[in-house]
């Protein structure tokens, strides 16, 4: 009795031990056979969508490669929306060295951060020459650390700019306004008239998107982001002024008050319902403007770089999204390969016609069929000479947090303006230090 | 009035104050719900209109409709049932084992023991994610299910070992004697004998497991990597309410849809879950 | 199910099982060979004895701060005492005593523990004490000694979260005690027994719904254009509705309820349970003396439920700690950052900043708290278990 249990024993230790290596073998077993390679794309779900006359870029990329290299699969792998998510997304990947994907879309607020961390393949040198010069060196700009080239880009980026009702500005005969003053004159003698009218939409929930708006109004009142120091400079005179005037937009009621929980879309869709004079967002909303369907006053607005004060620059935040190769990655030589396909003409071409503006391959905006599918690629390109980058630091994220809460705190009356830009320049200077 | 008529008196105002008080409770309790799902009811669109309606005056099934056939949703509920049932059967399983051990086993350091099952219990979510995502990765179970049931088995020992071993600790010691002088091993008399006595507590134990598991979303949304397929639950609401921000008639569908199985679940089950924590579990 | 997930799956399971049965091999031999040894004179037996021991000890310490380095010394630890067992404790017997059974019992759970929890906050203590920033490799990163906690303490981040987060728990806890105490008593006083049943089945429901998606829920409910405070304004019940979400008073308090309304159920389930124990005779003999409700309360009821209410208090206090979920969901830590709280500043030091040793310090910060309350609740019920000794 006691023996037969031993034995049992035994035998099921034997059995286990034989078991695993052939376990072990068979994991490893599912190499590829032949030299087919697969590349695998992260990006979000606006990737495998399409807004135009063509197809969702990941097809277009797809029909590409299996042209110019059949050997090459290109598999996907579907983000995070959201700017946040999608950011602490690849901070897990990276830390734990995953290769699992090949290509990653990079915002431009990361540029700094992955090039510090050293988690993207620097590029110089590995594209084609004849694919690079077609790009627009001032985009590339920021997709570039340290000397660097991280990332190609933008495959798709977003410049803010204005939109105001061209229709009623017509009506009370004003111009598009270039200063904050005049802005703020057109909104108070209009919002006199129409009761219900709101005067100035932007999105100020306590969010990234809010960061993005405080760039516009910094550089619009003559602030920068860093003193020459190298200190914040985000407690300077000018930064004071802007945060104080947007705290009277607020105040004022030519902002409505419920714009500290809106985002993009939230404040967008009182200016397409017709109920906006003003709004300050991304070119790629000005597509909605144009469909009867879900809009009240196609043909019927404009679109302007965002006002300035005087000594300030008129400035539009600029997110594009690159393309860098993964520096874990197994298949570089491959990724390399789809990232030039993905910047050459035909597909940027295509991207532009799914996606809209902005692609960095210039000969985009010469195209006869592009132009015909967008009209406004002149308004477009006036808002893009505006562009200013995220702030060019490796601690972005943490510094846009720091600005949104104490950007956010002011906004709702939590503290007072000047107050929260001391802390927020205190607290990002204690990062940069 | 004599005293017995006051007494009937007092007795029926005593009733009657007690189904108000309860009736506020039930309100209390499910308010959140019945918005929601009046809100899911709405046509699309008419869930920002002013002024607003609590009931809507036409309602319509379009929200689930859309919900269920076009955006795939029976899919995460699918997911986080299975996971959530083989995690809590599993999980069940490696728990009253060592329950059992601490409990009615004659060994020493039982209380240190449990101590350092229950640390498990105590450690904030946050820290154990990256070092489990880099463990799930280099199994290669990333985006897979199985990636995200293996540390879900574990994830529910604390509370688990905790509920079982009190309640194992309140059956007769005098049947495992009996059980070994007939000849059972231990293991036998755990199964054959004190896991039938203890299906109460092994009742309350698994729904305290399976909520756990069903709502469990920081490694879910870590381990899942985005992939649409292998979304639990709680993944995917999220995923939702940020991706139709203001489609508020397909989020609260999607809420109601998930939400649904597991009320069902615990509805059918509550009786257990009281008399499993009745059976001494809590006492202090 | 691909094939390939499943191999993988069959192997782990394989390997779980190995290591189980090794590891029990192992240290059954130990057990035995030291019990031997205990009354021998034989010095040499008894030392290498106690050095495999420590050999255990410290390959299970190698795991925890370097995993890759613990194979080999745990592989050497079993296979020695393996060896002893056969040296000192021969015939080896296969027929297995108590306590090596319970050993057998606890090795799958204690592994698991290991890997999932003790490998983790050994790893995160280690963290914190260096400067780790873009890197999830301590052995490569500055030593920096308690700096961590030092600049989480000076800053105005930690302050403000530990104040949300304790005065958040403080709350909760306090409304889940009287909401759940409230509902416990409702069930016990409400005499029509269908209304009972369906009072006990509604109260579980709030309890069983996902925190992310309580988040999603209420974020709904408070809505300020369209929530239920806009429909109350419309019935004329209240005047004005408050900006919940973005105004700090408000939200702190929508998070609160949001908590309470989930968790509440609980505590009150837990207290149902401790009335159902309470003796009827009590309140006969109280009747008898003429009591009246409040006094029955007072004398019999509150006492008699007290443990029950301090252990599910302690069980939510923990578990309020550490909230994330709901207000991540939530209010995602805003209006400004009045609703972060200690688990969210970790989680954003930790992914979002890529800076592991901050978030480490944060962490380990919640873990001691959650540690001292733990204390309370483990000696409370300690002295409920009537174990077997």
């Amino acid at each position: 009795m006691r023996r037969k249990r031993a034995c049992n024993v035994c035998a099921g230790i034997l059995v286990a031990l034989a078991v695993m290596p052939g376990l072990v073998f068979a994991a490893g077993a599912r190499e590829p056979v032949d030299e087919e390679v697969s590349v695998t794309i992260a990006y979000n779900q606006y990737f495998e969508m399409t807004f135009g006359p063509a197809d969702p870029p990941i097809v277009a990329i797809r029909e590409a490669v299996a042209e110019k290299y059949p050997h090459i699969k290109v598999e996907f792998h579907t983000t995070p929306t959201t700017a946040d998510a999608w950011h602490d997304s690849y901070v897990t990947w990276f830390m734990a060295q995953d290769s699992s994907v090949d290509l990653l879309g990079v915002g431009a607020y990361w540029t700094a951060e992955f090039g510090e961390a050293g988690w993207l393949l620097p590029l110089d040198g590995k594209i084609d020459p004849a694919i690079l010069k077609q790009l627009d060196p001032a985009y590339l700009d920021a997709h570039t650390y340290n000397g660097q080239l991280i990332g190609l880009g933008p495959w798709w980026g977003g410049i803010g700019g204005l939109y105001y009702r061209a229709d009623l500005l017509e009506e009370y005969g004003f111009d598009p306004p270039k200063t904050y003053q005049e802005l703020v004159d057109i909104c108070k003698t209009i919002m006199a008239d129409n009761p219900g009218m709101t005067g100035w939409t932007w999105p100020a929930m306590n969010d990234m998107v809010l960061v993005n708006r405080w760039v516009e109004f910094l550089f619009g009142f003559g602030g920068t982001y860093f003193n020459e120091d190298g200190t914040s400079a985000m407690n300077s005179p000018e930064a004071k002024e802007a945060l104080s005037f947007m705290k009277y937009l607020i105040d004022s009621g030519i902002s409505p008050r419920e714009i500290t929980t809106w985002k993009e879309e939230d404040s967008f869709v009182r200016f397409v319902s017709g109920d906006a004079i003003f709004h300050s967002g991304r070119q790629d909303m000005m597509f909605w403007l144009d469909d009867p369907n879900q809009s009240r006053i196609p043909n019927k607005w404009g679109f302007i770089p965002n006002p300035a004060a005087p000594g300030g620059e008129s400035a539009g935040f600029y997110e594009g999204w690159a393309f860098s190769v993964n520096r874990f990655s197994r298949n570089q030589e491959a990724a390399l390969k789809v990232l030039e396909i993905m910047f050459d003409f035909p597909v940027q071409k295509q991207f532009n016609l799914s996606q809209g503006p902005i692609q960095a391959n210039m000969h985009v905006y010469t195209d006869e069929e592009v132009i015909a599918n967008n009209p406004h690629i002149p308004l477009i390109e006036q808002v893009a000479e505006t562009a200013k980058p995220p702030i060019p630091s490796p601690y972005y994220t943490e510094m846009a947090d720091i600005l949104r809460e104490n950007l956010h705190a002011a906004l709702t009356g939590i503290t007072e303006p000047n107050r929260a830009l001391d802390v927020a320049a205190r607290r990002i200077n204690d990062i940069i230090r | 009035m004599n005293t017995a008529q006051r007494m009937r008196l007092n007795r029926r105002i005593d009733s009657l104050l007690s189904i108000m008080v309860s009736l506020i409770i039930i309100i209390f309790c499910l308010i959140p719900l019945v918005w929601i799902f009046a809100t899911s009811i709405k046509p699309r669109g008419t869930e920002f209109l002013l002024p607003m309606q609590f009931w809507p005056s036409n309602p319509t099934l379009q929200a689930y409709r859309r919900v269920l056939v076009d955006l795939q949703f029976m899919r995460p509920i699918m997911n986080s049932f299975i996971v959530s049932s083989c995690v809590t059967i599993m999980g069940l399983f490696l728990a009253s084992l060592s329950a059992y051990a601490i409990a009615r086993l004659r060994i020493r350091y039982k209380i240190q023991a449990l101590f350092l099952l229950q640390i498990g219990g105590m450690i904030p979510p946050v820290i154990t994610i990256a070092p489990t995502f880099i463990m799930i990765r280099s199994l290669g179970l990333l985006g897979t299910l199985p990636g995200l049931m293996l540390p879900h088995i574990f994830y529910n020992i604390p509370i688990s070992s905790w509920l079982l071993s009190t309640y194992f600790s309140d059956i007769p010691y005098s049947l495992d004697d009996s059980a070994l002088i007939d000849g059972c091993t231990h293991f036998q008399t755990f199964r054959k004998i004190i896991l039938p006595l203890a299906a109460p507590g092994l009742f309350c134990a698994g729904i305290f497991a399976f909520i756990g598991s069903y709502g469990e979303f920081m490694l879910a949304s870590t381990i899942t990597m985005g992939q649409k397929a292998v979304q639990t639950v709680p993944v995917a609401i999220l995923n939702f309410s940020v991706e139709f921000r203001l489609q508020w008639t397909w989020i609260s569908a999607g809420i109601i849809l998930a939400v649904l199985p597991i009320i069902l679940l615990v509805v059918i089950f509550q009786r257990k879950v009281i008399s499993g924590l009745t059976a001494g579990a809590v006492k202090g | 199910m691909d094939v390939h997930i499943a191999i993988i799956l069959l192997g782990i399971v394989a390997v779980f099982l190995l290591v189980v049965i090794v590891l029990f091999l192992g240290l059954t031999m130990l057990r035995r060979s030291a019990e031997i040894t205990r009354g021998s004179t034989h010095k040499a037996a008894a030392f290498s004895v106690k050095a495999v021991g420590v050999l255990y000890l410290i390959s299970l310490a190698a795991f925890l701060i370097l995993p890759s380095i613990a194979v080999f010394l745990a592989a050497a630890a079993v296979a020695s005492s393996i060896i002893l067992g056969l040296v000192l404790a021969r015939p080896v017997s296969f027929s297995w005593t108590e306590r090596e059974m319970a050993i057998f019992f606890l090795i799958p759970a204690f592994l698991g523990m290991i890997a999932l929890y003790y490998y983790p906050i050994t790893q995160t203590v280690i963290y914190s004490l260096h400067e780790m920033r873009f890197t999830a490799d301590w052995v490569g990163s500055l030593f920096i000694g308690l700096g961590n906690y030092i600049r989480a303490i000076r800053s105005d981040t930690f302050r403000q979260s530990f104040v949300f987060t304790i005065y958040f728990t403080l709350s909760t806890v306090t409304l889940c005690f009287l909401i759940g105490l409230g509902m416990a008593l409702t069930t016990t006083w409400l005499k029509n027994s269908i209304m009972n049943q369906v009072l006990r089945t509604i109260i579980v429901v709030p309890w069983s719904i996902p925190l992310i998606i309580n988040a999603s829920m209420w974020r709904w409910l408070f809505n300020s254009e369209v929530g239920l405070a806009v429909l109350l304004k419309q019935w004329g019940m209240i005047e004005e509705v408050p900006v919940f979400l973005s105004s700090p008073g408000w939200a702190i308090h929508a998070v609160i309820i949001a908590d309470a309304w989930k968790w509440s159920p609980l505590v009150a389930i837990f207290i149902i349970g401790a009335l159902a124990t309470i003796p009827q005779e009590l309140y006969e003999s109280a009747d008898v003396d003429g009591a009246n409700a409040l006094t029955k309360f007072i004398r019999i009821t509150f006492p008699m439920i007290i443990p029950t209410v301090i252990v599910a208090l302690l069980f939510r206090t923990m578990e309020a700690l550490r909230t994330f979920d709901l207000v991540y969901g939530m209010t995602g830590g805003g209006p400004g950052s009045t609703t972060e709280t200690l688990s969210s500043i970790a989680y954003k030091h930790y992914f979002s900043y890529t800076n592991f040793g901050q978030g480490s310090a944060f962490a380990i910060v919640i873990f001691i708290l959650i540690m001292f309350f733990s204390i309370f609740f483990i000696s409370r019920t300690y002295k409920n278990f009537r174990f077997k000794t």
